[in-house]
C-alpha cells in the first residue's frame, strides 16, 4: 500500500523538469567532462523565436532563430551566414530532447549539433 | 642588532612589498586570488625575472596584468633591450585556444610556456639552464616538491605555467550579462553587435566564445614587401597559407591595443578603419580573403556602435 505514494511522488518529482509539453521553448543544458574539466553548455530558446547558446558563461552563439514544424527544427544563425538553414530532426526522450541531421551546409553548426543532447532546465 | 642587519632588513623589506603591493588593482586582484597550489606556483613564475638570461624579464613583462596580460608596445622588448617581431597577444581566455602564437606554431599551452623562455629574442635563457636556476633557489625547490613530490624539472614548469594561465578566464562582461541575464546594455554596443554579425561580417571569422575560432586566416597583412611576416606558411610550408594569421580572440580587447600580429594599428578606431576600407592601408596585399575584398561603407556612426560592442567584452574585474 505504501508504494503507491511513493511512485506518486516521484512522478511529480521528475515532471518538474519535464517540460510540459515536447517543444524546445525554455533552457536546456549539456554537461560534459573531458580531462577533468567540466563543460556547461546552456541553449535559451525564447518565445519570441530567438535562441541563443551559453558555453560555462561566455555566449557562444546568439542572434539565431528557430522554427519548429512538428518534430523537426529550423534554424538559422551567423555561425556561417544567416541565410544558411539547418534543418533537424528533434527527438523527445524523457527530460531531453536529441538532435539528429536531415540538412545543414554549415558544417560547424552540424557538428556542434547533430547526435547531441539537451536535458531540460526549466521554462524561461 | 647591526646598523647593516636594519638596513638590509628594510631594504628586503620594502622590495618584498614592492613585490606584492603591484601598482594596479588588476596584478593585485590576480596575485591575491584564491589558486590551487599548481597555478598558484605557476603565478609565481610567470612573475618571476628568474627565468630570463639577466634577470630582469618575466612573462609578465610582456604580458602585463593590467592590460589584460597583452604588451603595450608594438612589438615586444625582451632581453637585453631586444626587439622582437610580433605583438604580444593577452594570455587570457586561453583555455580553449587549440593553437598558440598567431602563426599556431604551439598546441598546448604546457608546450608554449617553455618557448619564450629559450627564445633568444624574450628570455634567453636555455632551459636547461632554467631548471639549474630553479633548482639552486630553496623556495622553488621546496614549491616543487610539495606540488609535483619531486625538484624542480622542464614538465613541471610547463604545467605550472599553463595552469596559471588557464585560471585567466573573463566571461564578467556587459555583453555576456546583456545576452544572458538582459542586463542593460547602451543602444550604441547592441548595435554595433548587430553590425558586427551583419554589415560588416566580422562574425565570418570571429565566431565562438572568445570572438575567434580555430582558424587561420589572411586580412591582408602581407604584401612580401613592407609587410614581410608570412604567418602560418612559415610553419606548414604551404604557400596557401602565406600571410594567414590566428585570428584575434576579442574578449578584453579594448585594453590590449596596439593591434595586429606586427602591433600596426594603435586603436580599435583604426583596426575598424582598416576593415572599412583595407585597399587604403595596404594596397597591394598577397592573398587577402575573399570575405575583405569588398569595402564595407560605414558611416562614422556604425564604426563607434561597433567599437562601442567591442568595448562591451571588457571583463568588469579589468576596469573595477
Ligand atoms: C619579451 C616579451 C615576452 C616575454 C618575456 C614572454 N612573452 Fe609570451 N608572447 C610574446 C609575443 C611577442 C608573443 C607572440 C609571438 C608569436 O606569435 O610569434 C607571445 C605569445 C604568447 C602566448 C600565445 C598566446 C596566444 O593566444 O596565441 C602565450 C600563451 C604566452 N606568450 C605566454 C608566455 C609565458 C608563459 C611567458 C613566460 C615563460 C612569456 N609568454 C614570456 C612576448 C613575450
Ligand atoms: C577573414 C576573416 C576575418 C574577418 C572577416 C575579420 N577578422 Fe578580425 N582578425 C582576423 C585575423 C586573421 C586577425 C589577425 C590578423 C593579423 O594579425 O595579421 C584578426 C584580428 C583582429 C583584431 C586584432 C586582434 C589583436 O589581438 O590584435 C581585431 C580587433 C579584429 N580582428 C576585429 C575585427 C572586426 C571588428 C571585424 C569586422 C569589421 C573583423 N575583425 C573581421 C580575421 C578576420
Amino acid at each position: 500500500m505504501t508504494k503507491f505514494p511513493c511512485l506518486l511522488t516521484l512522478l511529480l518529482l521528475a515532471s518538474c523538469s519535464i517540460p510540459p509539453a515536447h517543444h524546445l521553448l525554455g533552457k536546456w543544458n549539456n554537461v560534459l567532462r573531458r580531462q577533468g574539466v567540466t563543460y556547461e553548455f546552456v541553449a535559451s530558446f525564447k518565445p519570441d523565436g530567438s535562441y541563443d547558446g551559453v558555453l560555462n558563461g561566455k555566449v557562444l552563439v546568439s542572434g539565431g532563430t528557430y522554427e519548429e514544424h512538428g518534430d523537426t527544427v529550423n534554424f538559422h544563425d551567423p555561425v556561417c551566414n544567416i541565410s544558411y538553414t539547418g534543418q533537424y530532426l528533434l527527438k523527445y526522450v524523457n527530460d531531453s530532447v536529441y538532435f539528429r541531421l536531415l540538412s545543414d551546409s554549415c558544417t560547424l553548426r552540424r557538428e556542434g549539433t547533430d547526435g547531441v543532447g539537451l536535458k531540460y532546465l526549466r521554462n524561461k | 642588532m647591526s646598523p647593516i642587519r636594519v638596513a638590509a632588513c628594510i631594504l628586503v623589506l620594502t622590495l618584498a612589498a614592492a613585490a606584492l603591493s603591484c601598482n594596479d588593482t588588476q596584478t593585485s586582484s590576480v596575485m591575491s586570488r584564491s589558486m590551487g597550489p599548481v597555478p598558484a606556483l605557476g603565478r609565481r613564475l610567470f612573475f618571476d625575472p628568474i627565468l630570463s638570461a639577466d634577470r630582469r624579464i618575466s612573462c609578465s613583462s610582456c604580458h602585463r596584468p593590467q592590460f589584460a596580460f597583452a604588451d603595450t608596445s608594438a612589438v615586444s622588448i625582451g632581453v637585453f633591450g631586444r626587439k622582437g617581431t610580433r605583438n604580444a597577444p593577452s594570455v587570457m581566455n586561453v583555455d580553449q585556444q587549440p593553437h598558440f602564437f598567431w602563426d599556431g606554431r604551439a598546441a598546448t599551452l604546457e608546450q608554449q610556456a617553455l618557448m619564450p623562455i629559450a627564445n633568444p629574442m624574450e628570455m634567453d635563457l636555455p632551459v636547461d639552464l632554467a631548471i639549474e636556476r630553479l633548482r639552486s633557489d630553496s623556495f622553488y625547490i621546496h614549491a616543487f616538491r610539495s606540488v609535483f613530490q619531486r625538484n624542480p624539472d622542464s614538465a613541471g614548469l610547463a604545467t605550472a605555467l599553463a595552469a596559471f594561465q588557464r585560471m585567466l578566464e573573463t566571461s564578467d562582461t556587459p555583453f555576456d550579462e546583456w545576452k544572458i541575464n538582459d542586463a542593460k546594455l547602451n543602444d550604441s554596443a547592441k548595435r554595433g553587435y548587430a553590425l558586427f554579425n551583419g554589415k560588416a561580417g566580422c562574425v565570418r571569422c570571429h565566431f565562438g566564445t572568445n570572438f575567434n575560432n580555430v582558424e587561420f586566416r589572411n586580412i591582408g597583412l602581407y604584401d612580401g614587401k613592407k609587410l614581410i611576416d608570412s604567418g602560418r606558411a612559415a610553419i606548414t610550408h604551404d604557400p596557401r597559407d602565406l600571410g594567414k594569421f590566428k585570428i584575434g580572440p576579442l574578449r578584453n580587447i579594448a585594453l590590449t591595443a596596439p593591434y595586429m600580429h606586427n602591433g600596426m594599428f594603435r586603436s580599435l578606431r583604426e583596426v575598424i578603419d582598416y576593415y572599412n576600407d583595407p585597399d587604403k592601408v595596404v594596397s597591394k596585399p598577397v592573398g587577402r580573403d575573399v570575405f575583405l575584398s569588398q569595402p564595407l561603407h560605414l558611416n562614422e556612426a556604425e564604426k563607434g556602435d561597433l567599437e562601442a560592442f567591442l568595448r562591451s567584452l571588457t571583463s568588469r574585474s579589468l576596469i573595477e
